[in-house]
Formats: structure tokens, C-alpha cells, sequence
């Protein structure tokens, strides 16, 4: 992540992610429901530091080089954004036998109220029986 | 080719070789995220086909899962690590402590429970505590300490492992075991000239919110980066390695400890988050995953190249074996007695 503006839209990636998992159902798949109101805030925050990165100092320093590790954040939203929705759609029968391991109690068949794509299919989607994540 | 700028002539090569556009060499980082962004969005349907599986399913499911439950843990101490940074005087701890190695380890330990902040913040503190005239022993202590026992990481330890209060005790009680029993050691037996002066840099001429979102924004990327390094470690681990060798290993107890320990020391998760990456190795014990959360703050290769930036190469070879297995032996014997 070599300059602001890059820090800045990685932040804003995983803020938007947070800000979106926070508020709709899709993320009972993965985080308990007890979860969603910190993640609100959290994505709040990080888009709030996303700003204040993006404009801030005016004075783009080489010494604010950040990590390059951090190119690694960008991978959950896009994992969210290539793989989730399919596991919603056409194939969520067929993969109804499949479920992660017992803790992570999360299956990719089965988010409660599905996103976008769930009217597209006349299956009608199975209810979510699995809590999340124990 | 014709369009390149003057000023780009040492580019001109590169982009020769390629034979792409040179409006694609010229683009800012920021602009390929966001092309990547808008790409996904739009070839997801076609990608489903290719991208349709069980496993993959399951391997994004878990990485995904992992990533969201560590984030809001991981916000909220970036955030109080800033306002620590900006708001507490640099000078404050060192002129607080004690002088006595004896009593000043221990309570420095016990100060890492006031100060928020994962690893990655807490060696540059450390180092600025001893610019500043606290005993190096003292120091330490609290570098091993504050990333381990704040309430950031105790919090989020019991929202990892609900219903099992006695993992955040015993969390607590082996990481400040390892950091004051290193501490004394290193009182008894290390030697100045282990460690270099660590180099004084203070930001000075910052208001507080400047240094505030600088800390907060550099400490979020960090650790954030390696937490996804680790949730995708973790998840491959689920979908990739056959059920019956993680089982083998998991079943034992001597080699779990030393895998987990291992992997603690090369995932290098920050601290907030790694409790969730425990609780998902499900099939080891709960003493071989409280000694990964015991290792993982105060040890790994992300820890060893920033302690061997601020304290030198001298240092770091010598603590890092010694904090290694200090913290296997608490975690061990703590997980033995509590859990």
C-alpha cells in the first residue's frame, strides 16, 4: 500500500464491507447476530479514517509508506463479493449436504434472507436452521 | 506506446517487454483495486461456474467468517491505541514505574492491562520506554503483557469461545505468568549490550488528532493484513489438510502443543484477533490453542523483525527463543491447571 490514496481505499473496501455485513442478513452466515451492531460501528469508523487519510495532510510523505501486507484486507470483500452470492443461487440445493466444520456453524447454502439474487430463483431457499457460529 | 510521457522513460522498457497499454502501467494502486472491485462484481456470474464447489464454499465461508468476526475487535484497538498514543504523555509510564527491577517487572506487566493496543504497537512503546530511562526488564515485561492481557483481547477471547469463561482466565493468567517470569530472567541474566539504544523518534509538532488517525489508520492496515493472512491459513488448514491427519496431530497432545505453537509463530495474527483463529481449530485441545494464544502475542516472525528493528539483531536472536519457550510452559501448565 505505497500511497494515501490506496491506504485510503482499502480502508473504505473493508468499511463498506463492515457497513453492509452490519446491516443486512447476509452476515448471519458468518457472524452471530449480537455482532452486527459493532460491526456498524466498526465500518463507521474505518470509513471515518478513510476520509481523514484521503484528504488529510495534504503533504504526501514518502514516510507514510504503509505496509504491504495490508493489500491482503482487499481479499474479504472481494471473496464476499466472487463467492457468496453464487452459494445463494442455483446450487444451493445441491450443497445442502455440505456444511464447514461444527464450530464455525456457518453454511454457505443457507443465509437467512437471501441477497439480491434470491428472486431470480424459483427454488425456494431453505431457511437458515444453523445458528452461526456456535 | 506513443502516448508515454517523457518523465516515464525508465518505464519504457518495462512496458516494452510487456507489450501492454501504457495507461495500465501508469495506473495508481488505488485504481487496479478498484478495477478489481468492478470486475468481481461483474464477472461473478460467469466466475460461479468455475468457482462452484463444496470446498471452496466452505474454505470462503470460513475465511470470511474468521475476517468479519475479528474486525470490530481489531477497530476498537486501533482506535484506543491512537487515542493512547496521542493522548498520554510519552514520558508518563517511564517516570511511573519503579525502579526496582523486582517490583518495577511486575507491575509493568500489570500496566499492560491499561493499554490497549496489539503487538505491533506495543514493541515501538517498549522501545520508547527504555529511550526514556525504564529498566529494560520493566520494558519488556510490558511489551510481552499489554498485547496479551488488555480488554480488547480478553473481550474478544470470550466472544471466540462463549460459554467458556475459564479460557479468558486462563488466557490472562499465562500470558502475565510469561511476561513477568521473561521480564525477571532478563533482569537476572541479559546484559546491556544486548541491546541497542533504540533510536529516539518522537512526532513532534502532531496535534493529538493527527497522530490519532496516523496511529490508528498504520496500526489497522498492519494488523489487519496479517489477520487475513492468518483466517486464510486457518481455513485452508479446514479444507485442504485430510480430516485424519489434523486429527492425528490434534489427538497427540505433546505434538498439538508444538503445532500450534509453530503456527502460532509464523501466522502471526495480531493479538485482538487471534482468539477467533483458535476457536476454529476445533479439533485441538483447549490447552493446545491456549498456548497458541499465549505464543502468538508475544512471539512470531512479524515480532522478531520489528523487535530486531527497534531493540537490534543481538536482542532479538537471544529473546525470542527465550520468550518461545517461557510462554509454551505457562500455556502449557496453565491449560493443565485451569482447563
Amino acid at each position: 500500500v505505497s500511497d494515501r490514496r490506496s491506504q485510503a481505499a482499502v480502508l473504505v473496501l473493508v468499511g463498506a464491507m463492515a457497513l453492509y455485513l452490519g446491516g443486512s442478513d447476509a452476515a448471519l452466515a458468518y457472524v452471530k447476530a449480537g455482532l452486527q451492531p459493532l460491526l456498524l460501528a466498526s465500518g463507521a469508523i474505518l470509513v471515518g479514517l478513510a476520509v481523514v487519510t484521503a484528504v488529510g495532510h495534504g503533504r504526501d510523505q514518502d514516510e507514510h509508506r504503509g505496509p504491504g501486507v495490508a493489500w491482503l484486507l482487499a481479499l474479504p470483500p472481494l471473496a464476499l463479493v466472487l463467492i457468496a452470492p453464487p452459494a445463494l443461487g442455483a446450487f444451493a440445493a445441491s450443497r445442502q449436504a455440505v456444511r464447514p466444520p461444527p464450530t464455525l456453524q456457518a453454511s454457505p447454502a443457507e443465509p437467512a434472507a437471501a441477497g439480491p439474487d434470491s428472486s431470480l430463483f424459483p427454488l425456494p431457499l431453505p431457511p437458515a436452521t444453523v445458528p452461526p457460529c456456535r | 506506446m506513443a502516448r508515454t510521457l517523457p518523465e516515464h522513460d525508465q518505464d519504457r522498457s518495462d512496458v516494452d517487454h510487456r507489450e501492454e497499454a501504457p495507461e495500465r502501467v501508469t495506473l495508481p494502486a488505488w485504481g487496479w483495486l478498484g478495477l478489481a472491485l468492478v470486475l468481481a462484481f461483474y464477472l461473478r456470474g460467469p466466475l460461479a461456474r468455475l468457482l462452484d464447489g463444496p470446498a471452496l464454499g466452505t474454505w470462503t465461508t470460513i475465511f470470511v467468517s474468521i475476517s468479519v468476526q475479528a474486525l470490530p475487535f481489531l477497530v476498537l484497538g486501533v482506535v484506543l491505541s491512537g487515542a493512547i498514543t496521542a493522548l498520554v504523555p510519552p514520558g508518563w509510564l517511564a517516570r511511573t514505574l519503579p525502579q526496582r527491577p523486582l517490583v518495577a517487572v511486575p507491575a509493568a506487566g500489570l500496566a499492560g492491562v491499561a493499554l490497549p493496543g496489539c503487538e505491533c504497537g506495543a514493541v515501538p512503546i517498549a522501545g520508547r520506554l527504555t529511550a526514556r530511562g525504564a529498566a529494560p526488564a520493566a520494558a519488556l515485561a510490558f511489551m510481552l503483557a499489554a498485547p496479551a492481557i488488555n480488554p480488547v483481547v480478553l473481550v474478544s477471547t470470550a466472544v471466540a469461545f462463549p460459554g467458556r469463561p475459564e479460557m479468558v482466565a486462563a488466557r490472562f493468567a499465562a500470558s502475565l505468568a510469561t511476561a513477568v517470569a521473561v521480564g525477571l530472567l532478563w533482569a537476572r541474566l541479559g546484559r546491556e549490550d544486548w541491546i541497542d539504544r533504540p533510536r529516539h523518534r518522537t512526532a513532534q509538532g502532531e496535534s493529538h488528532w493527527w497522530s490519532f488517525t496516523e496511529v490508528a489508520q498504520h496500526d489497522f492496515l498492519h494488523a489487519g493484513g496479517w489477520l487475513v493472512l492468518g483466517a486464510m491459513t486457518a481455513a485452508t488448514l479446514q479444507v485442504v489438510v485430510p480430516r485424519s491427519v489434523l486429527d492425528g496431530v490434534a489427538d497427540n497432545p505433546a505434538l498439538a502443543v508444538a503445532a500450534l505453537a509453530g503456527l502460532a509463530v509464523v501466522l502471526a495474527v495480531c493479538s485482538e484477533a487471534d482468539a477467533f483463529v483458535a476457536a476454529s481449530l476445533n479439533q485441538f485441545s483447549l490447552t493446545a490453542r491456549l498456548v497458541f494464544m499465549v505464543v502468538g502475542p508475544v512471539v512470531d516472525l512479524k515480532l522478531v523483525a520489528l523487535q530486531t528493528g527497534v531493540f537490534g539483531r543481538r536482542f532479538a536472536l537471544r529473546f525470542a527463543p527465550l520468550t518461545l519457550a517461557v510462554a509454551v510452559f505457562f500455556g502449557c501448565v496453565v491449560g493443565w491447571w485451569l482447563l
